[in-house]
């Protein structure tokens, strides 16, 4: 969240135009956005910015989108973060690491940015929500 | 009869061998046997004789006596002729007799050496041939037993080429990768042994996949129930896996090309339509972007096209002149996006007078294309990329140098072999399909040209076109030629 209390989302691809057309939608929706191009920047900004939701590209140099995961939910602040993962590759999908990964939601390329938005919006609910519940 | 013929020829008959040494009874017997001994069944024909000599010494003296008669009647009594002769006949055919006996135990020891030494010719061309298979062979008893292991099966086990083999099941296969798999697929506990069962046994020192097969084997003489042997087959398919695996990384590698152009497309003009976009400016630059992202799907395509066409004989290259400053511009307008949206600097140095080549315009541009978005690449943001076209002797030559993360040395092999791309490399994700070098050194090459690489990790790339000027009379014009050929 950030300091006007706008949910903050990291967008994380290695695809220029992918990364401009992400951040240009959640921005319209008045969503906070930080974006960067491979795995080991999107770590240090994470850490930095403190997200609320991550959508993370699986095929990234330095580190893949599940290594991005895996590291930060080693930190007790993204345990619970939602993660929407983008990938072009259906073989890539390994419904297994949803829970090792914690909530973590897959999205095949092309994909819609409407769609991408309703998800983003719905796993923040949900993690508000499950905020709540002491 | 005369007794005392009687027994002359009995005598005879039964010591013909000796008989033959006697000057009374040389004839045709003798010289028949004679013939005989020249042959190779004669040890058989003396040892028979000598089995006679001893009732020929006894019987030396009768012969003598029956000689001394013999002359004494001057030779000419009527009443020993007829008996002679009769003695002659009886003495040739029991020694023709002899001689077929002879010839019969000959042919029946040549034939016994024949077929010793064609049984000897067999396993030396089996066990030659079993030792030159590629694939290996086991033969294990019904107790597990090795009773055969061929050269490749003692290289796949890990035992010496001449060693005796190990009773010992662990001991025989020593290679302790391949070790459990046998066992389960001996012990009946993997099904899939009998259609083939591939075994990844790679060590330090080498990649091996084994496709091992299992076949029971009863003999002739084996009852039924009892325990059958075995045959291992084991056969190296390293490389038909590595390159099944090259063709599904391919096929993953295509498919995320392809997405990524269509995934900016789809989502730029879906925020259009959906009004995300606003402002005609905004629009037209976005729309701009989707016709990038279609030239970059066209050139991917272009790409896999042009190499299997090419490669197949199908295209033909056009033989035309072709103007490299114009070339390298139109590349300049079409790249230099590509390296702004990656915050790099790409600049273009061409020498005022280049001549032009003679060759396909498309083909060079897409080569030269290849170098350039190789270059974009594989720099990291913020880096540069600079193209050269100069004159070089006979040559023009193109340089496209990057501040890239570089190329390891072992890798330099391998770039311009297809479906090569360097995994992970400097944290660079390996992006493409590994098609545009082998593209480029190819169209290169038709050109009677080619393509030099230099590299150094964590500095950049040098790649060098070397397009010859004139090509009508070199080699060159052969490979245009053959590639013509082929396309008819």
């Amino acid at each position: 969240m950030n300091a006007q209390g706008k949910p903050r989302i990291l967008v994380a691809d290695d695809d220029p135009s992918i990364r401009h057309a992400v951040r240009l939608k959640l921005v319209k929706a008045d969503l906070d956005v930080v974006v960067a191009e491979d795995g080991e920047k999107a770590l240090r900004l994470a850490l930095e910015t403190e997200p609320d939701l991550l959508i993370v590209d699986v095929s990234m140099p330095y580190m893949t989108g599940y290594e991005l995961c895996r590291e930060l939910r080693k930190h007790p602040r993204f345990e619970k973060t939602p993660a929407i993962v983008l990938t072009a590759m259906e073989q890539d999908i390994d419904p297994s690491l949803a829970g090792e990964l914690g909530v973590v939601h897959f999205m095949t390329k092309p994909f819609s940015p409407r769609e991408l938005l309703a998800n983003t919006h719905r796993l923040l609910e949900e993690a508000k929500a499950g905020g709540k519940v002491p | 009869m005369n007794p005392s013929l009687t027994s002359v020829l009995a005598v005879l008959l039964g010591t013909a061998g000796a008989a033959l040494a006697a000057p009374a009874v040389q004839g045709t017997g003798f010289s028949a046997l004679t013939t005989s001994r020249g042959a190779a069944g004669c040890g058989l024909a003396l040892s028979a004789i000598v089995a006679l000599g001893v009732s020929a010494r006894r019987s030396q003296r009768d012969i003598e006596e029956f000689r001394n008669r013999i002359d004494g009647d001057g030779g000419s009594d009527c009443e020993l002729s007829e008996p002679l002769l009769t003695c002659e006949s009886i003495a040739t055919a029991r020694i023709d007799e002899m001689r077929r006996t002879i010839e019969a135990k000959g042919a029946e020891a040549r034939r016994a050496r024949l077929t010793a030494r064609s049984m000897q010719n067999e396993y030396q061309a089996l066990k030659a041939l079993l030792d030159n298979l590629g694939d290996g062979i086991l033969l294990l008893d019904a107790t597990r037993t090795a009773v055969i292991a061929n050269a490749s099966a003692r290289r796949f086990l890990g035992l010496a080429r001449e060693a005796e083999l190990p009773k010992d099941f662990s001991e025989l296969v020593k290679r302790p990768t391949l070790r459990p798999a046998l066992e389960k697929a001996l012990a009946g506990e993997d099904r899939d042994v009998l259609r083939g069962r591939d075994v990844d046994v790679s060590d330090a020192s080498e990649r091996l996949v084994l496709r091992l097969m299992l076949q029971e084997i009863h003999g002739p003489d084996q009852p039924e129930d009892s325990p059958p042997q075995v045959a291992v087959l084991m056969r190296d398919v390293t490389r038909e896996v590595e390159i099944n695996r090259m063709k599904s990384d391919f096929a993953s590698s295509v498919s995320h090309e392809l997405k990524t152009p269509l995934c900016s497309m789809r989502a730029f003009l879906e925020m259009i339509l959906d009004g995300d976009i606003e402002g005609e400016e905004a629009q037209h630059e976005h729309l701009r972007l989707v016709l990038d992202q279609t030239d970059r799907l066209t050139r991917l395509v272009q790409n896999l096209l042009n190499l299997s066409r090419l490669e197949a004989g199908i295209t033909k290259l056009a033989r035309e002149p072709v103007a490299i400053t114009e070339l390298l511009d139109h590349l300049r307008e079409v790249v230099t996006p590509l390296a702004t949206a990656r915050r790099q600097r790409i600049e273009f140095h061409l020498s005022e007078f280049l001549p032009t080549v003679t060759g396909d315009s498309a083909m060079l541009e897409q080569a030269v294309m290849n170098l350039v978005s190789n270059a974009i690449k594989y720099t990291p943001e913020e880096g540069r990329v600079d193209v050269h076209a100069t004159l070089a002797g006979s040559n023009v030559e193109i340089r496209v140098i990057d501040t890239g993360v570089g190329i390891p040395e072992k890798a330099l092999g391998t770039i311009f072999e297809k479906f090569t791309r360097i995994e992970n490399h400097a944290g660079l994700k390996a992006t493409g399909c590994g098609l545009g070098l082998p593209l480029a050194k190819f169209v290169a090459q038709a050109h009677g040209g080619s393509i030099k690489v230099r590299s150094e990790v964590g500095q950049g790339s040098e790649f060098r076109l070397l397009l010859p000027l004139r090509r009508a009379t070199d080699s060159s014009e052969a490979v245009l030629v053959g590639l013509e050929g082929m396309g008819k």
